[in-house]
């Protein structure tokens, strides 16, 4: 009974190989090193473009969770949890603000302001004068409302509602510019606190980190409260968002498995011509009474060594290229400026996500096993006397 | 005792139909050295072939140490191959990424012999082909009798029961050559393995214990 070679031989006899063939090898790595990082790095940049879209849309105001009708009884602190940055609380008045003979009908929405600036870029948004401060009595309006009834920064405006003790009078501290209809047409902003009001319910704008699910917050605010209050992620309030965000993914895929096919019919076609620059070696193995089986062996276990090589060399640079720019970030603002789901800033954060970091390496590993597969049956399959007589 | 009995062989390619071998028989008895002597083209290599079960022939029989190879499955080829016998071929043949230690390892390896006893042996081998020393070399760092020398220490580190050389010299300078056929001889008389071995050079006949002369395939006239 001849005893079967070790796997353990062929695994050394295949780095040998790979390490002996240099110059060959640190090609053939290097364009799977270039692939895989490059690939790691796209699709990151695509998570990052997906969240960049979800931060404009939701950190200028609206926050990844609004919720309606909180009673005084519960405070922002009990909606925060894991996952959650800040939880800003605001009242909504229905009123009307006047100034001189002109009246306009609002939702006056009452902030605290310090924190809001914290958690919004709202503040960014103002064109003229400045935002409105803690404590104060001033209110902050649309240039198209300022534009109605005629006023400008400094000047003073009525506020009235059904819900306040009585008419207030705000001075216009700062005069903002969306570009968001809903936004530019039917609110002001005020000091909570400015104004007096006997009973009231709160809305709360929840801002999370970008890898945590709305989902998940909603539900444990569901298992916290007691009640069961209306809570609205994005998701729900922008559809339309949604459905761009998948259609961006959609997108980027087409494209990553575009590239992926460009670049791995490329890297199965090095691995073909790698293998077959072996083929004395694997003849004179046949010749000395290696089976097929353990030509097989040994010609898969050279791709994936140099896989498992160069998607780790790849995945690293990937890595640290989504690293970089994570931190660095990339300003795209000459290119979104108009865009209002770049409404805040242009920048692009890359962000890793596993599909990522385990999709470029394992498509890598599985073109290139694919690829090995056809030499490595006719290598399998050629008699050791056909191999040497063509070499 | 090596047993070839009406083999034929014929090729089929672009130039027609060629009768590589033609009703050959013949046979070694264990531990004898056998020459085929003929020009090139005369079938030499494809008798070598057929006897090492590396090429099927279309008719006849090859009977190895009463093993008959030609109707072994593939994989029972490569084991009867890799446990009872060791080839050498033209140009060497080493494993271009193996070191001199490993491509005489490599028939050891394939036979399970464990890492002390391959050492002791390869040791040996080494320095019976005058190459101690080198055994951190490349076959890229030998000149060519190194290389072949190389190659028969591998043929027959694996005490085969028989060694096919297909023209071990053809690549040699004449002393080196007459160097390494002495070397070949000494090792297969040590080891008790029967030699099959082709050649161009008629001054082999002399030192085989039979020789064949073959031309267009056929076996012309046996001299002993």
């Amino acid at each position: 009974m001849i005893p079967s070679t070790p796997y353990c031989h062929w695994v050394r006899s295949a780095f040998l190989f790979l390490v002996r063939s240099g110059r060959s090898t640190f090609v053939l790595s290097l364009m799977v090193v270039v692939a895989v990082s490059s690939l790691i790095f796209l699709s990151s940049f695509a998570v990052g473009v997906n969240d960049a879209m979800i931060r404009n849309s939701v950190g200028l105001f609206s926050g990844h969770i609004s919720a309606a009708g909180l009673p005084s009884s519960v405070s922002p602190g009990d909606l925060m949890a894991k996952g959650t940055k800040h939880v800003l609380k605001r009242i909504e008045v229905i009123g009307m603000i006047s100034a001189g003979n002109k009246a306009e009908a609002i939702n006056m929405v009452g902030i605290e302001p310090l924190s809001e600036r914290q958690a919004t870029a709202f503040a960014r948004k103002i064109t003229e004068g400045r935002d409105i401060q803690n404590g104060s009595h001033e209110i902050l309006l649309s240039s198209n409302i300022s534009e109605k009834l005629g006023v400008v920064v400094g000047d003073s405006i009525r506020f009235t509602a059904e819900g306040i003790e009585r008419p207030i009078d705000l001075k216009v501290s700062g005069i903002y510019k969306t570009g968001i209809a809903s936004l530019d047409l039917g609110f002001a902003f005020c000091p909570a606190d400015s104004l007096p009001l006997k009973t009231y319910a709160w809305t709360a704008a929840v801002f999370l980190r970008d890898d945590v699910k709305p989902e998940a917050i909603v539900s444990l605010y569901k298992q916290l409260l007691d009640k069961d209050y209306s809570f609205t992620t994005w998701k729900e309030s922008m559809p339309d968002l949604v459905q761009l965000i998948n259609l961006n993914y959609f997108s980027m895929s087409i494209v990553i498995v575009l590239v992926f096919g460009v670049v791995s019919l490329g890297i199965s076609c090095a691995f073909v011509v790698f293998i077959f620059k072996g083929l004395r070696e694997y003849g004179i193995m046949k010749a000395m009474g290696v089976t097929s089986g353990e030509v097989s062996f040994l010609i898969v276990t050279e791709v994936v060594l140099i896989n498992i090589a160069a998607c780790l060399a790849g995945g690293i640079l990937g890595v640290a290229a989504v690293f970089f720019f994570s931190k660095n970030g990339i300003d795209l603002s000459y290119w979104t400026s108009h865009n209002q789901y770049f409404v805040v800033s242009g920048e692009i954060f890359p962000r890793l996500t596993a599909y990522s970091l385990i999709g470029p390496p394992a498509a890598s590993l599985s073109f290139g096993l694919i690829s090995a597969i056809w030499p490595a049956l006719l290598i399998a399959r050629k008699k050791a006397v056909d191999i040497l007589k063509v070499i | 005792m090596i047993k070839v009995e009406h083999i034929s062989k014929t090729y089929y390619s672009g130039r027609g139909r060629l009768q590589a071998l033609s009703d050959v028989s013949f046979s070694a008895e264990a531990g004898t050295t056998t020459a085929v002597i003929g020009k090139s083209g005369s079938g030499k290599t494809t008798l070598l072939n057929c006897i090492g079960a590396l090429l099927r022939p279309d008719n006849g029989s090859v009977t190895c140490f009463g093993t008959q190879v030609n109707i072994l499955s593939s994989k029972d080829v490569s084991l009867f191959q890799r446990r009872n016998m060791g080839f050498i071929f033209q140009s060497g043949n080493l494993l271009s990424y193996y070191t001199v230690f490993d491509n005489i390892a490599f028939p050891l390896i394939l036979n399970g012999i464990g890492k002390k006893e391959r050492k002791k042996h390869v040791s040996f081998l080494l320095e019976r082909i005058g190459l101690t020393g080198a055994e951190n070399a490349l076959p890229n760092e030998l000149s060519g009798g190194e290389a072949q020398r190389v190659a028969a220490a591998r043929a027959i580190a694996h005490s085969p029961q028989m060694l096919l050389a297909d023209e071990p010299t053809a690549s040699l300078d004449s002393e080196t050559g007459k160097k390494l056929i002495v070397l070949l001889f000494e090792m297969t008389k040590d080891q008790k393995c029967s030699l099959v071995l082709s050649t161009h050079d008629p001054e082999l006949i002399n030192l085989c214990d039979q020789s064949f002369h073959m031309r267009d395939g056929r076996l012309l006239k046996e001299a002993i």
